[in-house]
C-alpha cells in the first residue's frame, strides 16, 4: 500500500473509531437515565414492563422502575415530600387525579409534547391537558348464566326478586368500585347529586344482597365459589373469571356505563421530561397501548386497531360503545363519600 | 440493716413498674388522650382546625341506625363470652386437673388458635363455610340437606368464628384459676355426701368466678371490637361498631367521628363489663353471707 493510500484508510478508520461512541450515543439518547413510576403490582406492572419499558430501553437506553404499592400510599408520599418527590411520573385513577390536581403536583401534556395524544378518543380526557389516559375500567353488572336464567339488561335489574340471597356489590367505601351507585341513580331519573333513587333501588335489592365485597379479590372468590350468581363487577375481572370456566356475563347497561380511567402523570419539576414524553408516546403507541387489554382486558385509550379476539372482550371496542361512557364529575362524587357509605351502611346492615 | 432493706423494698417495686408504666403512658395514653381530643373536633377531618364540639357524640346517639349497631354489637359479645364460658370451663376445668406434663401438652394445642394469623382462620374459615365447603359438603353426603345452604356471610357464622380465636382466653383463664382450687375441697365436700353436681355448683363455681371473670371480660371485650372476622365472614352486611369505626376512619378519614364511636364503646364496654363483674361480686358475697350464717 502506498503512503497517499495508507493515509486515507487510516483517517476514515480513525475517524470511524472516533465517531462510534457518539452515534451509539444517539441512538440510546436516554442512556444512564432511570425513571420511577409508581406501580399496581403483579400483571399490570408486568405487562407495562413487557410492552412500554422493554422496548423503550432497547430503543433510546431509558430505563423504568416501576414501584409498586397502593395508590393513596403513593399519593401520600407524593405530597408529601413535594420538595424531593419518591416518582418522575405517577400513575393514578379518576378519583386520585383529583387529588393530586389539588395538590399542584403534576404537569400538563400535550400533542406538542407526546405525538401519540392526539390519537386519545375523545370523552377519554376527563381533566384537560392533565393526565394522559391509557387504560379504562368499567364496573358493570354480571351474573352467572349457569343459574340465572333471565339475563339482566342494566344496573337497577339487581333488585329483581329472582336474585334473593344471590347478590354480590362492592362495599361503597371505594369511590371506584361504587360507581354503581351512580348507575342505579340516573338509570332512576337520579343524579350525582341527587342519588336518593338510588337508595331506594338499594333498599329493594337488599334481600338480594349476601355480601358487600371489602375487595376485588374477595368478591371474585365470591363468584368462583358460587356465593354469589350476580352482582357488580369490574369489567376485566369478569373476563378472569370466565377464563377460569365460570360462565359470568358482563353487562353493557343500555342507558350508559361507570368506568375509571387510568392515567400517567408526569410529576411536576422532574428532571428528565424528554425521557418521560418518550415513555408516555410509547405507552400511546400500539404495541403499549394493547399491553393492558391483552394481560387484563382492561379497555383502551386511543384509536389503536384492536384485533378480533381482543375486540370481543373489551367493553369499550367500538364507537357505539365508546358513547355509553359516562362523564363523570370526579370532584363531587369524592365529596360525597362519606353520605353514600353511611347511606348504604344502613340500608343494607340495619 | 432493717432500714436499709425495708426502703429497697419500697423503692424496687417502683423501679420495677416504671419501665411498663412509661411504655403504658407514651404509647396507649397519649394516643388515647389524642383520640379523645379529636372525638371533640367539630366537622369530619382531622386537619379541619381546632374547637371543641359534642357534635360527634349527639350524631351518634340522635341516630338509632347506631344505637342499635351498639345493642348489637353487645348482644354479640355477650353471646360469645357464654358460647366460650360453656365450651371453655370443661376444658379449662380438665387441664388444671391433668399432672402438669399432661396439662402443658394439652394446652399448647388448646392455645395453638392464637398462634395462626387471623386472616389465615377467617379464610379457612371461609372455605369451611362456603356453598362448595365442607359443612355444606358433609350435610348434602348425609342427606341432611338436597342443595347447599349459605352459611357464610349470617350472623351465626360470625359469632361460631369468634368463639373459635377466643375461647383459647377462656380455657387459660379458667385453668390457672382452678389449678388453684386444691382437690381436696372435692373431697371433702364428696365426704359430706355432696354429689358431683353440686360440689360443681357449691365448691368449684364460687372459686372459679375470678377465673371465669377474668375469661368472660377478655372474650367479651375482644368480641364488642373485633372488625375483621365482621367484615370477611359476615360479609360486612353484620353490623359490628368495630367495622363502622374501621370504615369511619380508614375509608372516610373521619377521625372525630370514628374517635367518638371509639370512646363510645370504650366507656360503654367498660362500664357493661364493671357492672357485670359487680353484679356477681355482690352476688358471690351475699352467697358467702348466707353460708356463714
Amino acid at each position: 500500500m502506498k503512503r497517499r493510500e495508507f493515509l486515507k484508510v487510516a483517517t476514515v478508520a480513525a475517524a470511524g473509531v472516533l465517531a462510534a461512541p457518539y452515534v451509539q450515543a444517539q441512538s440510546k439518547k436516554f442512556s444512564g437515565i432511570t425513571l420511577r413510576v409508581n406501580g399496581f403490582g403483579g400483571l399490570y406492572d408486568e405487562a407495562l414492563r413487557k410492552a412500554v419499558a422493554a422496548p423503550l430501553e432497547d430503543k433510546c437506553g431509558l430505563r423504568i422502575q416501576f414501584i409498586a404499592g397502593a395508590t393513596s400510599t403513593d399519593l401520600v408520599k407524593l405530597i408529601a415530600n413535594r420538595d424531593n418527590p419518591p416518582f418522575d411520573m405517577f400513575m393514578a385513577d379518576s378519583p386520585y387525579m383529583v387529588e393530586l390536581l389539588k395538590a399542584g403536583m403534576i404537569q400538563e401534556v400535550g400533542a406538542s409534547d407526546v405525538r401519540n395524544v392526539q390519537r386519545i378518543l375523545p370523552g377519554f380526557r376527563e381533566f384537560g391537558d392533565y393526565g394522559v389516559p391509557f387504560s379504562v375500567a368499567a364496573v358493570v353488572p354480571v351474573y352467572n348464566s349457569k343459574y340465572i336464567k333471565q339475563p339482566l339488561a342494566s344496573y337497577s335489574d339487581i333488585a329483581r326478586a329472582d336474585l334473593a340471597g344471590r347478590a354480590v356489590i362492592p362495599a361503597p367505601t371505594f369511590d371506584t368500585s361504587s360507581l354503581y351507585l351512580l348507575g342505579l341513580a340516573e338509570e332512576n331519573g337520579g343524579s350525582i347529586t341527587d342519588m336518593a333513587p338510588a337508595y331506594k333501588v338499594m333498599a329493594a335489592a337488599k334481600p338480594n344482597i349476601v355480601a358487600l365485597a371489602q375487595a376485588t379479590v374477595a368478591e371474585l372468590q365470591m363468584f368462583q365459589n358460587e356465593e354469589a350468581y350476580a352482582g357488580f363487577f369490574w369489567d376485566g375481572r369478569a373476563h378472569e373469571l370466565r377464563t377460569k370456566g365460570i360462565p359470568i356475563v358482563t353487562v353493557v347497561p343500555p342507558q350508559g356505563v361507570y368506568s375509571i380511567t387510568t392515567y400517567i402523570n408526569l410529576i411536576k419539576g422532574m428532571k428528565y421530561p424528554e425521557a418521560a414524553h418518550a415513555y408516555v408516546e410509547q405507552l400511546l403507541s400500539d404495541q403499549g397501548m394493547l399491553a393492558l387489554p391483552q394481560a387484563l382486558r382492561e379497555s383502551v385509550t386511543t384509536d389503536v386497531d384492536l384485533p378480533e379476539e381482543l375486540r370481543r372482550d373489551l367493553l369499550f371496542n367500538s364507537p357505539q360503545r365508546n358513547a355509553l361512557k359516562k362523564k363523570i364529575d370526579w370532584q363531587v362524587w369524592i365529596t360525597d363519600r362519606s353520605a353514600r357509605i353511611e347511606q348504604v351502611n344502613k340500608i343494607i346492615r340495619s | 440493716m432493717k432500714h436499709s432493706v425495708l426502703s429497697r423494698r419500697i423503692v424496687n417495686p417502683a423501679l420495677l413498674l416504671a419501665p411498663m408504666v412509661l411504655l403504658l403512658a407514651g404509647f396507649l395514653v397519649v394516643p388515647v388522650l389524642g383520640l379523645l381530643r379529636s372525638s371533640f373536633l367539630p366537622g369530619s377531618h382531622l386537619l379541619e382546625g381546632g374547637g371543641f364540639s359534642l357534635q360527634q357524640y349527639i350524631r351518634f346517639f340522635s341516630d338509632s341506625y347506631y344505637s342499635s349497631v351498639l345493642l348489637e354489637t353487645f348482644i354479640d359479645g355477650f353471646a360469645v363470652s357464654l358460647i366460650c364460658l360453656l365450651v371453655g370451663f370443661p376444658v379449662g376445668y380438665s387441664l388444671a386437673r391433668l399432672p402438669p406434663l399432661e396439662r402443658r401438652w394439652r394446652t399448647i394445642i388448646a392455645i395453638m388458635p392464637l398462634t395462626l394469623s387471623l386472616v389465615v382462620i377467617v379464610f379457612g374459615w371461609l372455605i369451611v363455610l362456603g356453598r362448595n365447603g365442607v359443612v355444606n359438603s358433609l350435610f348434602i353426603s348425609l342427606g341432611i340437606f338436597s342443595s347447599p345452604k349459605q352459611f357464610l356471610f349470617t350472623r351465626p357464622a360470625v359469632l361460631l368464628v369468634l368463639v373459635q380465636q377466643f375461647v383459647p382466653f377462656m380455657i387459660l383463664s379458667v385453668m390457672s384459676v382452678v389449678t388453684q382450687i386444691h382437690p381436696v375441697l372435692e373431697q371433702a365436700a364428696a365426704n359430706l355426701r355432696a354429689n358431683r353436681f353440686t360440689t360443681f355448683r357449691r365448691i368449684i363455681i364460687p372459686l372459679a368466678v375470678p377465673g371465669i371473670l377474668v375469661g368472660f371480660n377478655l372474650v367479651f371485650v375482644l368480641s364488642i371490637s373485633a372488625f375483621v372476622t365482621p367484615r370477611l365472614v359476615g360479609g360486612a352486611r353484620i353490623a359490628m361498631l368495630g367495622s363502622l369505626i374501621y370504615e369511619r376512619i380508614m375509608s372516610e378519614l373521619n377521625w372525630p367521628s370514628g374517635a367518638a364511636m371509639a370512646f363510645v364503646l370504650f366507656v360503654s364496654g367498660f362500664g357493661f363489663t364493671a357492672a357485670i363483674n359487680a353484679l356477681i361480686a355482690s352476688r358471690l358475697i351475699a352467697g358467702g353471707k348466707r353460708y356463714a350464717v
